[in-house]
């Protein structure tokens, strides 16, 4: 993503999380930005800004847990977040709520058709592992995403 | 289901990642005047899981979507090819039919 792009999304996301909160205004946000993340000039700055934020939106603002699995948390490779998945998925498991909102959203997945799986690819793909293999700690979601990709290895 | 519904008329109508995030946020606020985690926190409901709200805030959700599947599959064609406009196009959409809709909500 391009920088102005970046902190353009930045933003947004930084909104959402602070939305009902006591007044906000854009110098709060980039005083926030530089305590938190560091120096403004650099990209990275805003990459790890962006990872953060839109982790802890989702986190904040999910009305439907199913919602991270087929969509917010489901990258595919033209989606402008793709690269920046792994550290959005770092982020998400860190909020405390992280990891039971994925819960909920496997259980509500569940109940759905094969189809609904499918379109969560991206998602298991990311979580079990491959080929960073980052998730094998978390044992949960990790074999959530082992069993889904043998299963469409097996389909197929 | 209609959830489901919704979510797959944003992603038929060429909604970016985000959006799906993002319709979820301008209904809430314009159906209930509040954030979702407001909303989870103050009826006391399971973050994450719609079927613990209150039967009204469920039927508001449902009543909407419902509407709003059905104004983004009428107007998709008609959007933009420039990803954030069409992005913009999609939330301004359910912004308007949820407006519509909460005209009939008692609150």
């Amino acid at each position: 993503m391009k920088l102005a792009k970046l902190k353009e999304r930045v933003f947004r996301n930084w909104q959402q999380v602070n939305v009902g909160e006591s007044a906000i205004a854009a110098q709060d946000f980039k005083s926030e930005i530089r305590q938190n993340f560091g120096d403004l000039r650099r990209k990275s700055t805003w990459e790890k800004a962006l990872a953060r934020y839109y982790a802890h939106r989702l986190v904040v603002n999910c009305l439907d847990a199913v919602s991270l699995i087929a969509y917010s948390l489901n990258f595919a490779p033209n989606s402008e977040y793709f690269e920046y998945r792994y550290e959005i998925m770092d982020e998400f498991l860190a909020f405390p709520e992280g990891l039971e909102l994925i819960k909920v959203g496997l259980d509500q997945l569940n109940y759905s058709n094969a189809k609904d799986r499918e379109k969560a690819h991206g998602f298991f793909e990311l979580v079990s592992g491959q080929p960073q293999q980052r998730y094998r700690s978390n044992s949960v979601i990790a074999n959530w995403g082992k069993r889904y990709l043998l299963s469409q290895s097996t389909a197929s | 289901m209609v959830n489901r519904q919704f979510q797959d008329a944003v992603a038929d109508a060429g909604g970016s990642q985000e959006t799906h995030q993002r319709v979820i946020e301008v209904e809430t606020e314009v159906l209930f005047d509040c954030t979702v985690n407001e909303l989870y926190r103050e009826t006391g409901g399971r973050k994450g899981d719609r079927s613990s709200l209150p039967t009204a805030a469920q039927t508001a959700y449902m009543a909407n979507e419902v509407r709003a599947t059905h104004e983004l599959n009428a107007a998709s064609t008609s959007y933009s090819h420039d990803q954030d406009e069409r992005d913009g196009q999609i939330v301004e959409q359910v912004r308007e039919t949820s407006r519509q809709t909460r005209k009939w909500l008692p609150w």
